[in-house]
């Protein structure tokens, strides 16, 4: 009685210990397979973002991208490259550039050449639909929270003269509502 | 004892959990060589801020030969044809005949060495970059050589031969002076070769490191005209920037043909006369200047050339000839689009001379410099037009006989000149156009227009005010505030109003006025109406828009007035979106966005005004103005309501139809505006209502007070363009723009 009071025999000792030890071996088993998964496993698939044909929403296209290349050029050259589905339209006028991008924390700043503006189409929608493109495409990333959009390095009041660029934007939910 | 021996089986479990943990968390001094994760394959140290790498491990990375002599302590790595020395307790590298200092040189760590990561990865020709905050370090080999710069096509194109092209970009300085090309993951042959330095240019290779990348800089002592559109691309493996071509060649050959030659295509040259000064310039856009031969010494026709680069922004080549003689070089078809040619003693032709409203117009095959003037007794107006001859539909003779002119003849006055005389009832003001279109010249010849009767006539409802014209009259009718006057411009008109009795005041009328002043750059004719009183007025136009007949309302018109008492004034702010060297969104039959917005902003202008309501424009010209200084004026001014005109567009030519935008930010008033408004316009406009919509535009945003932005129509729509271009569309979307506003103000804005 005395001994049991005092605390738990050896043989109880050991299966706690023993439980312990298989738990903590299990977490460390789990924790390894997950982190290979995460490293080797997981596909490079990425989500675009395209202007539907009647251009009041933004549809996504799934596509596999080359896991060595820079994944933040790459999606500007896919974007670029416009949609495959044919009822989809593209958003990025032609020629334009990613001079380079900076990513400080979630805020991803992108760099784009001056054709980005002087060859588009213009216009509300049409503005709408290229810069949330660009924006829903990117944070759609988990690393990505917010894009900030420049223009041959300098900040600009708008792309085309209607959405204000001042500030950083987020995933617009709206555009994509119709999924 | 079991229970101690559990504990350190149970510590190293935790302290293998921790490593696992750790060695995935901590992305510190990540290394990558050639895009693989090295960074648990090596050992490294940092040393006085260096880092240091295992010999070995660097020797088995490179495939490299190691050697230690410990009785030196020195070491030696040998790769290729590239053998680094290093000693311990020395700060230097040897790399093959040259040494280079170091911060923490050799250093055993645990009897072994380590060196210096940067610098001997470097000699043996690696490339490095750091990103994130130098947290991961990338090591490449070298993905691309430089082999060598030259300039190829007489100068117009910079060729970049290299091994493989890897991502690159072209930057330019400010002033254009310099242009930077980065190319990444490129290291320099050693025999390279530039052939880029000349009197013009100089090329400075400069290699970055820590980023992986080379710098080819050309720098110029005058802006270099490189295309910014479209100026670089890839041929095979090489990358080709192109700039404009220049001048190469300036000669007169055996046929007396004068040609100007450049290195490559020469866009449309405009070219002009002077007779006075016998000379002829043209102007050559988008060439520049160069090395040039100039072939004409001591010629029969030309007394002198002179060649300046007139203009950089935009660019334009000017090439001024001094005739010996009178007779002009008329350019010929073009044969090859980098020569122009240009034939002695050709003369221009004119064509088609008609008469119009208060103006008469030709045709002419080169640019003019016509010489014009008024004589007395009989009066008329001469043009006399040098090295020109008479083509088809130049008559002798047309008989006009209205009050302005009473006919217009056109006869050989001498050798080198063809006059046209327009005879007139009296000596009148007079100006001229010329207009360029597919390489013909037009010129418009106007005369200034007269009043010619001013009456009053009264009825019931109204107050008429009849204004008599010569001619058709080019006129706009303003109504300004405060106090209440009726404002009309008319254009190139004569004021010869003291010629008149006084008119005569009414009940409504209190004075006349009259003055003459520049606006946009034109002279207007400016009558002003003062008011005793003011309810509403229409315009209307008669005999042939030679009058013009201004209603004034004598009291509010029933059921508007009862509806608009309970409004009460409100300032409305209309911005007329883009303007100025914005053009906006264009269509595809080149309608400017800029155009309707203006058109349908002034006539909700108008609108409001006869509503009773005080309206102020953003812009009413062709101005640009910023978006800040759009929202600064409507909120330093305290507007009640802020409506942007826009029009829309997008890269698919079906896409139409109609849609307003508010923003939600500020309060739910934004939203109500935009309800009323699209409620008129998405139902009675007639095309696909495309909703209200709430997004984050810089107008509406920022402006304090209850805003919406309208997208009336898609320029990018053929049928809708065509429908924007037509003041029917445009007075419709005003109105029902101003219904929509006068709505809101209604059920939101009594207040």
């Amino acid at each position: 009685m005395a001994a049991k009071k005092k605390g738990l025999n050896g043989d109880q000792k050991r299966k706690i210990l023993l439980i312990l030890r298989i738990l903590l071996l299990t977490a460390a088993v789990l924790y390894l397979l997950f982190f290979l998964y995460n490293n080797y496993f997981v596909q490079n698939k990425v989500e675009l973002y395209f202007a539907s044909a009647d251009a009041n929403y933004l549809r996504v296209e799934k596509r596999t991208i080359d896991e060595e290349s820079d994944l933040f050029i790459q999606l500007f050259e896919e974007l670029k490259a416009g949609p495959e589905n044919s009822e989809l339209t593209k958003t990025i006028p032609t020629a334009s550039r990613l001079l380079n991008y900076e990513l400080e924390g979630k805020l991803l700043t992108l760099n784009f050449s001056l054709e980005l503006r002087s060859n588009h189409w213009g216009g509300s929608t049409g503005e709408i639909m290229t810069v949330y493109s660009i924006v829903n495409t990117y944070t759609a990333l988990a690393e990505v929270d917010k894009v900030r959009i420049l223009l041959d390095g300098k900040q600009v009041e708008t792309l085309v003269g209607h959405l204000d660029l001042t500030e950083p934007l987020m995933y617009n939910q709206k555009l994509t509502e119709d999924n | 004892m079991s229970v101690f021996k559990n504990k350190k089986i149970i510590g190293l479990l935790i302290i293998i959990f921790l490593f696992l943990i750790m060695s995935t968390a901590s992305a510190q001094n990540t290394i990558y060589f050639n895009s693989k994760n090295i960074t648990s394959e090596i050992k490294t140290v940092s040393r006085n801020g260096e880092l240091l790498i295992r010999a070995r491990d660097l020797a088995e990375l490179l495939n490299a030969e190691l050697t230690w002599r410990a009785a030196l302590k020195s070491l030696e790595m040998k790769s290729e044809s590239v053998t680094i020395k290093i000693m311990a307790n020395s700060h230097y590298i040897q790399i093959g005949n040259d040494t280079l200092r170091t911060k923490a040189g050799l250093q055993l760590v645990n009897n072994q060495a380590y060196i210096p990561l940067a610098k001997s990865i470097e000699a043996f020709g690696y490339l490095l970059e750091y990103q994130r905050d130098n947290e991961e370090l990338y090591i490449f080999q070298p993905e691309t050589t430089i082999n060598g710069v030259s300039w190829q096509e007489d100068g117009n194109q910079l060729q970049i031969k290299m091994d493989e092209i890897t991502p690159y970009r072209v930057l330019h300085s400010e002033d254009g002076t310099e242009i930077t090309i980065e190319i990444d993951k490129a290291e320099i042959n050693q025999e390279f070769t530039d052939n880029i330095s000349n009197n013009n240019y100089y090329l400075k290779v400069v290699n970055v490191p820590d980023r992986a990348l080379l710098r080819l800089v050309i720098k110029s002592r005058t802006p270099i005209p490189f295309q910014i559109d479209g100026g670089i691309y890839e041929h095979e493996d090489s990358l080709v920037l192109s700039f404009l071509p220049q001048l190469k060649d300036i000669r007169i050959n055996e046929e007396n043909l004068l040609t100007i030659e450049a290195t490559g295509e020469i866009p449309n040259a405009k070219t002009k006369y002077f007779s006075d000064s016998k000379k002829m310039v043209i102007d050559i856009p988008s060439v520049v200047i160069g090395n040039f031969n100039l072939d004409i010494e001591e010629h029969p026709l030309i007394k002198d050339i002179k060649v300046t680069q007139h203009d950089l922004d935009p660019v334009v080549l000017r090439i001024e000839v001094v005739m010996a003689n009178g007779d002009i070089f008329k350019q010929l078809q073009r044969q090859k689009n980098n020569l122009l040619t240009f034939k002695p003693g050709q003369r221009s032709e004119i064509s088609d001379l008609q008469y119009a409203e208060g103006s008469f117009t030709f045709t002419s095959s080169s640019a003019l410099n016509p010489e014009l003037f008024l004589l007395q007794s009989p009066p008329r107006l001469v043009m006399n037009l040098f090295h020109v001859n008479r083509g088809e539909g130049i008559l002798d003779q047309i008989d006009v006989d209205n009050t302005l002119i009473k006919k217009i003849r056109t006869a050989r006055f001498d050798e080198q000149t063809v006059r046209i005389v327009a005879d007139l009832e009296e000596l009148t003001g007079y100006n001229w156009v010329e207009e360029e279109k597919n390489g013909l010249y037009h010129y418009t010849v106007n005369l200034e227009n007269k009043f010619s009767e001013i009456t009053t006539q009264d009825n019931e409802d109204y107050q008429y005010l009849n204004i008599l014209m010569d001619a058709k009259a080019v006129y706009e009718v303003k109504k300004f505030n405060y106090p209440h006057r009726i404002v009309v411009d008319f254009q190139n008109t004569l004021n010869n109003l003291e010629e008149f009795e006084a008119v005569e005041k009414t009940s409504l009328i209190k004075d006349i006025r009259s003055s003459n002043y520049q606006l946009d750059e034109q002279e207007v004719t400016r009558l002003v109406f003062e008011l005793n009183e003011y309810y509403s007025h229409q315009v209307d136009s008669y005999q042939n828009g030679h009058g013009i007949k201004i209603a004034l309302a004598k009291d509010y018109l029933k059921e508007e007035g009862e509806k608009r008492q309970g409004i009460g004034r409100h300032l409305i702010v209309v911005d007329a979106g883009h303007g100025g060297f914005d053009p906006g969104a264009i269509g595809s039959n080149g309608l400017e966005e800029k155009i309707s917005n203006l058109a349908i902003a002034k006539q909700v202008a108008l609108l409001l005004d006869q509503a009773e309501q005080n309206v102020l424009l953003t812009r009413s010209s062709d101005r640009f103005h910023s978006l800040q200084n759009r929202v600064k004026f409507a909120n330093q001014r305290g507007a009640d309501i802020f409506v942007s005109i826009h029009a829309n567009s997008f890269n698919n030519s079906s896409t139409g139809g109609v849609e307003t935008y508010y923003n939600q930010s500020n309060s739910n008033q934004n939203r109500f505006l935009a309800e009323k408004i699209h409620d008129k316009l998405g139902r009675n406009l007639g095309l696909i209502d495309r909703g209200i919509k709430d997004s984050n535009f810089y107008v509406i945003k920022y402006t304090k007070m209850p805003s919406a932005l309208i997208e009336v129509a898609f320029l990018s729509n053929p049928r809708e363009e065509k429908l924007l271009e037509t003041k029917d569309f445009q007075n419709k979307a005003a109105s029902l723009i101003v219904d929509g506003i006068l709505d809101y103000l209604e059920e939101n804005g009594g207040k």
